[in-house]
């Protein structure tokens, strides 16, 4: 009784929020049109990395690799091979998925920390690969993209369409696997690797197509990032607070369901458009003292906290800044 | 630039990177906590040696007990009253705790410090010395040898003191050290004290002969990590074959590569130790003195 | 018809010899108990032989078909399935969920769509008596239950060979009774059992022959009767030889 009606009420949610999204561009300013391509686009961040983070277990510190691929997929291809966008950004998606599936193979041997701490030095890594990359990559001062056609406002609400259209795919595909043999799989993973093979689940299978799909979705945002901006810099692309932003918003909403990553984006946003938007030298601490005290008061985010309705939400949270104080 | 030279110039290197490895090791393996800040703490104490330097002109050499000390309390209060609430939690949190306190330390250095290249050079770091054919700069054999003090000295302390002792009752079996009296909160704010005390003692042996800037840090976390991989987790006696075999192999590989690619080398051995051996060229597990 | 062989088979683990050169037959339909003291080689047995580890030499074979060096999902999807020493639900997943993780991987029906995979996940509920608690996360049951889940998901996966390692350990007397009644019920329907016990009464009431394993070798092996009674068997549980009366 509750399930159906609860079904009813969500899918009524999601569609009057899509709704909302499909008509914002058109109704809000450019500033707030602006905030929210990039909430968009960290949404997306978040219900991509979950799908190898939340669902399969495995957290990574260094998915800013493959947007930095994908964004610079998509510049290499237009100024470089004077590639139309569309087929660049094909290839940003193709090309962050095939580097994940070139490292996956080794690196997903790894559990844990062992697995999160060679994905932060491998984001390292390449970035300073292409910034050494001169002639290829434009090196460390970066690459100068053309710009979308179109007036102002048309540039505006296309990037929004963009990220929104890519946000939804990504959203697609975690609800698929969810539902799915293999989204059984990788939860299957997460909860007990050893138990998982045992019953039969090609892990290492598993594992790099999670990785691969997340990459994928990465590198797509990273080509749109791009051509956005027209202008991208290694330090810019692969800056670590991409891989950051995505695990703390993911942590902030709920690893492991659909909802969530987007629950912590916009929370995130929120936050930070009220609080340090205005402290721009601070950014970085301010994520610092976010994820410790994440982890610290919330350590399975928001949904989970909220599972026992808002009071037992409220509840848990006194108990665990209680833990804390003593 | 000879074989031999560039294999004494990595020797001279991996003793600083034995002592940055061998901190890091000590507090990975006695408190399971992986401490994704050594490299912001790294850098304080490089950026306390180039500030007593800069501003007061103290000798660089002296400036060491001063950011080792400076270190040690930091670590201490840091690991008291905030890493010890989550000894017994998965270990991925600590990570994610270590890695806020990192950014936090390197937003607020970067803040403070500007993002200028530095370095606490003191004038009489153009001396060289000639040894057989090889140019060797004194200030680097001060600084080696300097490393190799203070990695003996961990080791007399873990062996010798009460204090070391307890440490290491306290990693073989936990139960029983408290048992026995150990006082286990301050065992683990010693240790990551210690720890600490020996990154800052690497930055500032680093800000005498490199540069140094705010963001130095995470690549002497991943040499660290590469290291201690190496010569397998918790080993002292490993993190120092390591650490000198790290530099060996940067030192060569440097000249093939490039400078700018130096980094790959490090990822390259990490990536190959973690699939072929996961327990480190030493082969030993837990931590042996 | 033998449905698992091991010839010869070895694991060493650094210095210490876990299994020595140890060969095994299970036949099809059995029930065979493996028993003997801690440290014998039992688990590590199971673990070879699902793939968890690796020998260090000898062959293993389901059937014909040698599986040692494949890996753990692919000996699983051949009809090879355990349960583990100290339980190991998906903690995180409902009973139901468990079950069904097991259904749509392992043996032969692939069940790509949920459909089937359900269907085979309620058969299996109801096989093991869990339909009552079938949405109740795993982790808040109690132990024998959770033993329970964990053989349901097992079963799940429709191996030939099922290996239970220490499933009896931890449960009261009439828990046991009930395991008991349940792992004959599997195996008529069909599955052969190899099961790891300490619990004397279960195995020895329940299985149809014995082996017994001391550090990495065979000490003896036949009915639960004889092997009761073999005097190597008493000495290596007891330590000292049996005195008459």
């Amino acid at each position: 009784m509750g399930g159906r009606r609860q079904r009813a009420l969500a899918v009524a949610a999601a569609v009057l929020c899509l709704a909302l999204a499909l008509a914002a561009p058109f109704v809000v300013g450019r500033y707030t049109l602006r905030f929210l391509t990039s909430t968009l686009m960290f949404a997306g961040f978040a219900v991509s990395w979950n799908i190898l983070g939340g669902l399969t277990g495995y957290f990574s510190f260094g998915h800013s690799v493959f947007f930095g691929i994908g964004a610079y997929a998509v510049a290499i291809g237009m100024v470089k091979a004077g590639l139309p966008f569309w087929v660049s950004l094909v290839a940003s998606g193709l090309a962050a998925a095939l580097f994940a599936v070139a490292i996956g193979l080794p690196v997903l041997r790894l559990r844990g920390h062992y697995f999160a701490l060679v994905t932060l030095g491998i984001g390292e890594v390449v970035r300073g690969v292409v910034s050494n990359l001169t002639k290829l990559t434009g090196g460390g001062g970066g690459l100068s993209l053309p710009i979308f056609p179109g007036g102002v406002d048309t540039i505006y609400r296309a990037f929004y369409f963009m990220m929104l259209g890519t946000l939804l795919a990504s959203l697609l595909v975690v609800y698929g696997l969810l539902h799915s043999r293999i989204g059984y799989g990788l939860v299957a993973i997460r909860e007990d690797e050893d138990a998982a093979q045992m019953i039969g689940i090609s892990t290492t299978a598993h594992k790099v197509l999670a990785f691969a799909l997340s990459a994928m979705f990465f590198g797509v945002f990273g080509g749109i990032y791009a051509y956005w901006l027209t202008y991208i810099e290694p330090a810019d692309v692969f800056d670590i607070k991409i891989s950051v932003l995505s695990i703390i918003m993911t942590l902030l909403g709920g690893l492991g369901t659909l909802v969530g990553p987007l629950l912590g984006t916009i929370c995130f946003q929120l936050l930070s458009e009220f609080l340090w938007n205005r402290l721009l030298e601070f950014h970085t601490a301010f994520l610092g003292a976010l994820m410790i005290v994440i982890v610290l008061v919330f350590p399975r985010g928001f949904i989970d906290a909220a599972r026992g309705g808002v009071r037992g939400a409220f509840r848990r949270t006194v108990a665990n800044v209680r833990q804390f104080a003593e | 630039m000879t074989s031999l030279q560039l294999l004494v110039n990595g020797l001279l290197l991996g003793c600083l990177y034995a002592v940055i490895a061998v901190g890091f090791s000590l507090v990975w393996g006695v408190m399971n906590i992986i401490n994704v800040a050594h490299g912001a703490l790294l850098m304080v104490g490089a950026y306390i040696t180039f500030w007593l330097f800069h501003l007061w002109g103290v000798d660089p050499f002296a400036t060491i007990p001063v950011s080792m000390a400076g270190l040690f309390v930091l670590g201490y209060l840091l690991q008291r009253y905030l890493f010890n609430r989550l000894v017994r939690a998965p270990i991925f949190m600590t990570f994610i705790l270590t890695f806020g306190v990192a950014l936090i330390v390197e937003n607020l250095s970067l803040y403070w410090f500007t993002a200028e290249y530095r370095s606490a050079r003191p004038a009489y770091s153009s001396s060289v010395v000639h040894i057989g054919g090889l140019l060797v700069p004194t200030v680097r054999i001060a600084l080696a040898l300097i490393a190799v003090a203070l990695t003996s000295a961990l080791f007399v302390f873990m062996g010798r003191t009460r204090i070391g002792l307890a440490i290491r009752a306290t990693r073989m079996n936990l139960e029983s050290a408290k048992l026995m009296g150990v006082r286990i909160g301050s065992i683990y704010a010693i240790t990551f004290g210690v720890g600490a005390a020996l990154a800052g003692a690497a930055g500032s042996l680093m800000s005498i002969a490199y540069v140094i800037s705010p963001v130095m840090g995470p690549p002497y976390l991943l040499r660290a990590f590469t290291i201690c991989i190496l010569g397998g987790l918790g080993n002292i006696y490993g993190a120092l074959v390591g650490g000198l075999l790290f530099g060996v192999v940067e030192s060569f590989g440097g000249l093939w590569l490039g400078t700018g690619f130096q980094d790959v080398i490090g990822m390259a051995m990490l990536v190959l130790v973690l699939l072929v051996r996961p327990s480190g060229l030493m082969g030993k597990r837990f931590y042996e003195i | 018809m033998a449905i698992l062989t091991g010839r010869n088979v070895s694991k060493r683990f650094g210095g210490l010899h876990a299994i020595e050169r140890l060969d095994f037959s299970v036949e099809e339909g059995e029930v065979v108990g493996l028993i003997g003291p801690n440290g014998a080689g039992k688990t590590t047995l199971v673990n070879v032989i699902t793939g968890a580890l690796q020998i260090d030499g000898g062959e293993i074979f389901l059937r014909d078909q040698r599986i040692d060096r494949l890996p753990p999902h692919h000996r699983n999807r051949l009809g090879i399935a355990r349960t583990f020493q100290i339980v190991r639900p998906f903690r995180g997943l409902t009973v139901r969920d468990n079950v069904l993780a097991g259904a749509l991987y392992g043996r032969s029906e692939r069940h790509w769509l949920l459909t089937r995979a359900r269907e085979r996940c309620l058969a299996v509920l109801e096989q093991v008596g869990l339909m009552a608690k079938a949405d109740v996360p795993a982790d808040r049951l109690t132990v024998a239950d959770k033993k329970r889940v964990e053989l349901a998901r097992a079963l799940a996966t429709g191996p030939e060979v099922l290996l239970l390692d220490e499933v009896m350990s931890g449960l009261t007397p009439t828990e046991v009774d009930e395991m008991m009644s349940l792992v004959q019920s599997v195996n008529r329907s069909g599955v052969t059992v190899v099961l790891i016990e300490h619990v004397m009464r279960a195995v020895m009431g329940i299985s149809q022959r014995i082996v017994v394993l001391q550090n990495g070798r065979k000490l003896a092996e036949g009915l639960p009767a004889a092997v009761a009674a073999d005097d190597a068997v008493i000495t290596a549980y007891l330590g000292r030889r049996a005195q008459g009366g």
